[in-house]
């Protein structure tokens, strides 16, 4: 009798081995999708955070020009601001001018009234007829006549003086509140050297321009100092080429200097002169202005883009 | 009548100068005379004639050269006038002798005309001490010649008589 044993066959064996094959294959081909899928996700991912990353670039790209035309802004705005501050200056002080003139015209009558006094009149009379009739003829009279003449005239022409300078003598006063006045300045220095100095002045374009026509005030005092300060400057550092030059901006009166070839010393001169003279300034303290510089960068003035200084000259 | 014994502000005092208000200032800070109001007596605005060399108009009797344009003849007038007082090289004068004494509208006309021949090398502005002087460079008085006879007129100044 023949028994058959229960043992693997080979085929069996390689059959398994075949089936782990298979699973195997499954397996990774499983596996390989999901890899693939997953490369893909990422790739994905990478492409959108790529997008963002050239989104957030632009963006900064335009935060960055965003802040450089806010400085073009800021300068334009500080342009705007300062001459809208000096104009409204500028308004206030062409009314106390209004009244500036009525004080002159006040004390003027007020000398012509004193001088109509009884005690005064015949005084005023002796010196109308010397005037008129005395010294024209007095150089044919003797030596010893003239000195005595001339001596009684200098008694009068004394007492009238001091009337005069009693009416006349102080700066002219007005009642009001005190109005501040700021002149706004600033040296153009590209190359590091001072080259230009320019200063507007809270007064109307037209103190220079129709100077003639026009009674003195605030305005005139005002830019008078400012040139005062230009030319003490000028004397203190040797600087004696420097012209003062008066124009307009925005109808302010604007006031220019070539300062090629100064240095550093003739703009701390004028810096400490115009402070120190529009601040002592009897003829602005009398009419009740308070007068300062203040200086700025020359973008502040003068804006790259903006508005040349129009009619200097 | 009682002037002499009045102190005057700026303004009239330019107007007895004949010069700008700020030019008053100018020859008042050189000759160190600025009175602590802006007021000046009679024996101050002599004194700053004189260091200014304020001249009394040079226009009296003056006749003007036949020309088609009325304003440069005036120009014509003034730079003969700047040469027949013998203002070359370094002999200079203020500026604003050469339009003293003439109506705004003249005086406005001969201070563009004169800076336009300044750009044109005929006429030379030279900022000082007491103002701006200007005189004729000798190396340009041919040419300033031509110009005073009409025979020709520099373009810097030909631009400003037609603006």
């Amino acid at each position: 009798m023949s028994t058959t044993t229960t043992a693997r066959t080979v085929a069996t064996a390689m059959a398994e081995v075949q089936r782990w094959r298979a699973d195997e294959d499954a397996r990774a081909k499983a596996e390989r999708v999901e890899v693939e899928q997953e490369i893909r996700n990422l790739q994905t991912a990478i492409q959108n955070l790529q997008s963002q990353l050239e989104a957030l670039n632009k963006f900064g790209s335009e935060l960055d020009g965003k802040k450089e035309a806010l400085v073009a802004q800021e300068l334009e705005r500080a342009h705007a601001a300062v001459l809208g501050a000096l104009q409204a200056q500028a308004r206030d002080i062409g009314l106390r001018d209004q009244e500036v003139g009525r004080a002159q015209s006040a004390r003027d009558a007020a000398l012509a009234e004193r001088l109509r006094q009884p005690d005064l009149a015949g005084t005023v009379e002796e010196y109308r007829q010397f005037k008129t009739t005395v010294e024209p003829t007095i150089a044919a009279l003797p030596e010893s006549y003239r000195k005595v003449i001339h001596s009684h005239h200098e008694t009068v022409a004394g007492r009238l003086r001091e009337v005069v300078n009693a009416v006349h003598g102080a700066p002219l006063q007005v009642a009001g509140p005190v109005i501040e006045a700021e002149v706004v300045w600033a040296v153009d220095a590209p190359d590091g050297a001072p080259e230009l100095l320019v200063c507007i002045v809270p007064a109307s374009d037209q103190v220079h321009a129709h100077w003639s026509d026009q009674d003195e005030g605030v305005q005139l005092w005002l830019a008078a100092r400012v040139v005062q300060a230009v030319y003490e400057a000028a004397a203190r550092t040797g600087f004696h080429r420097v012209h003062a030059m008066a124009g307009g901006h925005e109808g302010l009166l604007v006031l220019e200097c070539d300062i090629t070839g100064a240095d550093k010393k003739f703009v701390d001169s004028f810096t400490e002169r115009v402070s120190a003279l529009l601040a002592s300034a009897p003829e602005l303290a009398g009419v009740k202005v308070k007068a300062a510089a203040v200086r700025v960068e020359m973008d502040v003035l003068l804006p790259p883009q903006g508005e040349e200084v129009d009619d200097a000259g | 009548m009682l002037d002499e014994f009045r102190t005057v502000g700026l303004t009239d005092a330019a107007r007895r100068l004949g010069c700008d208000p700020f030019e008053v200032v100018h020859l008042l800070v050189a000759s160190g005379r600025v009175a602590a109001d802006f007021r000046l007596d009679h024996a101050t605005i002599e004194k700053l004639r004189q260091v200014g060399g304020i001249e009394p108009s040079w226009w009296a009797g003056v006749s003007l050269p036949a020309d088609p344009s009325p304003n440069r003849a005036r120009v014509r007038a003034a730079v003969q006038l700047l040469q027949m007082r013998g203002h070359t090289g370094e002999s200079r004068t203020r500026l604003d002798n050469t339009w003293r004494g003439l109506s705004g509208e003249d005086e406005e006309l001969v201070r563009t005309a004169l800076a336009a021949l300044a750009d044109d090398g005929l006429v030379e502005l030279v900022p000082t001490q007491v103002g701006l002087m200007v005189s004729i460079p000798t190396k340009a008085l041919d040419q300033v010649q031509q110009f005073v006879a009409g025979r020709n007129t520099p373009a810097a100044l030909q631009a400003a008589l037609a603006g």
